[in-house]
């Protein structure tokens, strides 16, 4: 009754939708469209009853995991702030003092942080409706059904009331896709389409992920879909798993992507080969800090019990260092403070690899070739330093 | 066709009539070759001048089935023995020299004059008269190219030397009257299935530039690369008509994800979908 009220104070508009006719421009509107019914892969029918299992809502806003994923994420500045399309504009030219460059920088950081905004990851959410009112003297009034949406302003997407009046009088809430279509309707957003578009269709989106352009098909996913729905999220897990094959991880670094990315791995526990990717472009902090993702996404798991019984926080361990890197070394010098760190960071990744990688001899070979570079170039900063004077 | 002997004067005709419009049709390289297996006099002369009244004859003369039947010369292919009993002495390149030989009354035509050897002549050079005049016209456009064909000749050597590595649009300019061109481009260059403009605009003067969502190579050429925009039918000189085909296909394939585009950002509130959360925009 309470609804009543609300629907009787406020604008609406009501729509026709013909009962029989439900396509939209001689295409039936989603029903072609079976990712979510086709679950036959069952690699990721295994990946998303993990998810299930886990509750990654709660994880992902808890400001740690956060921190962790915005830091493995980068700031590229070239790449996030790279030219794009758009309306022809004439170029701005401004002298500015070392102060003034520097705010206009900070101010640059600020705006990059909003463009890298991670997408939120939310659980799916199967599309039900509650019914608000049964009026079986209604049906057979009308061969169409009526939709109602609020057009008031500044109500959200997500939150605005929209209610569908069926043939047989049932008054009820409409279901995703009908609250997508009045939703665009009304209030249209640039860039997404009433219809699907085609080219999230297996086939066609096949071919996108083939020809590698996984910013792309992610970008027009989150414009497209709400993030927690089934179709939206099959079609990211597809193509994190495409990027996983192909090992592309570096295309999406420094994108708003990067982050919910990282996150699907650790949750599927898939982490093993971004881990190595980590690893070879030589950035073990990031290595550490997904390997601190994983202990905070599993606390049960091993990894995270070795950790705890160590001594410190899911931060910090001081275990399985190699001695002879760090024996020799000045406690007070640069080098010595990074390669504790380092050695910390390090230990962690080690312990991952004992206890929860699934590639366990690629990742020990890479952390070997890595540990073989550092000492080499710790030898030869050594010397260069002899050489110059400075024992 | 069977070679005749105590002939002076022959002309050698490949012939093949039409059962349905009575009419016969002359093509020339079937003459050619069988010139070459025909063992001449030295004293023989095959003037060039010849096989150019050949060509001219090939697809605008039709000549009755009637006429010639009483003037015709027939020969055998690899018959071994047309050399020798044939004595071509002279040639007069003149339109119809079969009027120099004697009448025959007894000559045969038969609708499979050639038979499988002529099935090796090159396509299109021996045509029935009813397709050769619609179909050898330039300006015809009823033929429908398919897209792939569209895409291998926008690799091929004859596209790169018409146009480079430059836009299809790029070399052609709009005819009109005074300093500045009219608003819109024509409606349309093609109509009744043939060109009706001495200057069609850059898609309909090449039939081979064919406009579909797969045919990225060609679409891409008509979007700025700096607006992502397509380009306006005044500056690429398209017709009205090609324009909207070019929009539509352009919007196909964004659609079929053929063609890449930067998206617009879409900035999320976490308040909606994190109700616990006091920061809206990060967590």
């Amino acid at each position: 009754m309470n609804m009543a009220i609300t629907i009787r104070n406020i604008m609406l508009i009501c729509n026709r939708v013909i009962v029989k006719q439900q396509t939209l421009l001689g295409r039936p509107f989603m029903s072609s469209f079976k990712l979510y019914e086709n679950r036959k892969n069952e690699e990721t029918l295994e990946e998303s009853e993990t998810i299930k299992d886990i509750d990654v809502e709660k994880i992902f806003i808890q400001p740690k995991v956060q921190e962790i994923l915005k830091r493995i994420r980068h700031i590229n500045m070239d790449k996030v702030f790279r030219t794009v399309t758009k309306p022809l504009s004439l170029p701005r030219y401004q002298f500015l003092t070392e102060e003034e460059l520097q705010q206009q920088l900070e101010e640059a950081r600020q705006k990059a942080e909003i463009k890298l905004q991670m997408p939120p990851v939310l659980k799916p959410k199967p599309s039900v409706t509650e019914i608000l009112s049964y009026d079986p003297e209604l049906q057979g009034l009308d061969n169409f059904k009526i939709v109602f949406t609020d057009i008031t302003y500044g109500i959200s997407d997500r939150q605005r009331l929209i209610v569908v009046r069926d043939t047989d009088g049932t008054l009820r809430k409409a279901k995703r896709g009908e609250r997508h279509r009045m939703n665009q309707t009304y209030f249209p957003q640039n860039g997404r389409k009433h219809k699907l578009p085609i080219m999230f269709e297996d086939e066609h989106l096949d071919n996108l992920l083939q020809r590698e352009k996984y910013e792309f098909v992610l970008d027009r996913a989150c414009l497209q879909f709400e993030p927690d729905d089934p179709d939206y999220i099959k079609i990211i897990e597809k193509t994190y798993q495409h990027i996983d094959t192909t090992r592309s991880f570096n295309e999406l670094r420094s994108t708003r992507h990067f982050g919910s990315m990282a996150f699907y791995f650790v949750v599927a526990r898939k982490m093993d080969n971004l881990l190595l990717d980590m690893i070879q472009r030589k950035l073990i902090s990031d290595a550490a800090d997904l390997v601190r993702l994983y202990c905070i996404v599993h606390p049960d798991s091993d990894t995270a019990q070795q950790s705890v019984s160590e001594g410190d926080d899911l931060g910090i361990v001081k275990v399985g260092i190699n001695k002879e890197v760090y024996s020799n070394v000045r406690p007070d010098s640069d080098t010595a403070q990074q390669s504790v760190s380092e050695g910390d960071d390090l230990g962690i990744v080690k312990i991952f690899l004992q206890y929860d990688s699934r590639k366990k001899g690629n990742l020990e070979l890479a952390l070997q070739t890595y540990e073989d570079m550092q000492k080499q170039r710790h030898i030869v900063e050594e010397g260069v330093k002899s050489a110059h004077g400075h024992t | 066709m069977w070679l005749k002997t105590g002939l002076k004067y022959a002309c050698v005709f490949l012939v093949r009539l039409n059962n349905t419009n009575n009419k016969i049709t002359i093509g020339l390289p079937s003459v050619c070759r069988y010139i070459g297996n025909v063992r001449f006099n030295d004293k023989t002369v095959i003037s060039r001048t010849y096989l150019s009244f050949g060509s001219n004859f090939k697809s605008q003369y039709s000549i009755p089935r009637l006429w010639l039947r009483n003037n015709l010369i027939h020969f055998k292919p690899g018959s071994s023995t047309y050399g020798r009993n044939f004595g071509v002495q002279k040639f007069t390149p003149v339109l119809f020299p079969a009027l120099h030989l004697q009448p025959y009354r007894d000559i045969h035509t038969c609708g499979i004059l050639f038979g499988e050897e002529e099935e090796q002549v090159k396509e299109g050079d021996v045509e029935t008269a009813s397709s050769e005049d619609t179909e050898n016209d330039p300006k015809d456009r009823r033929k429908v190219i398919p897209p792939e064909t569209s895409k291998r000749y926008l690799k091929s050597k004859a596209y790169a030397e018409t146009y480079g590595s430059e836009p299809v649009w790029t070399r052609y300019r709009r005819n009109f009257k005074g300093q500045y061109p009219p608003r819109k481009t024509r409606k349309t260059c093609i109509r009744s299935g043939k060109i009706s403009t001495g200057n069609p605009c850059p898609i309909c003067r090449d039939e081979y530039l064919v406009l579909h969502h797969t045919n990225t190579e060609l679409l891409e050429q008509f979007v700025s690369p700096h607006t992502g925009q397509v380009y306006d039918a005044n500056k690429t000189g398209l017709c009205q008509k090609k324009q909207k085909e070019l929009i539509v296909a352009v919007e196909k394939a964004k659609d079929w994800g053929l063609i890449t585009f930067d998206v617009p950002f879409r900035e999320y509130d976490y308040s909606e979908y994190y109700p616990d959360i006091q920061d809206s925009k990060t967590a």
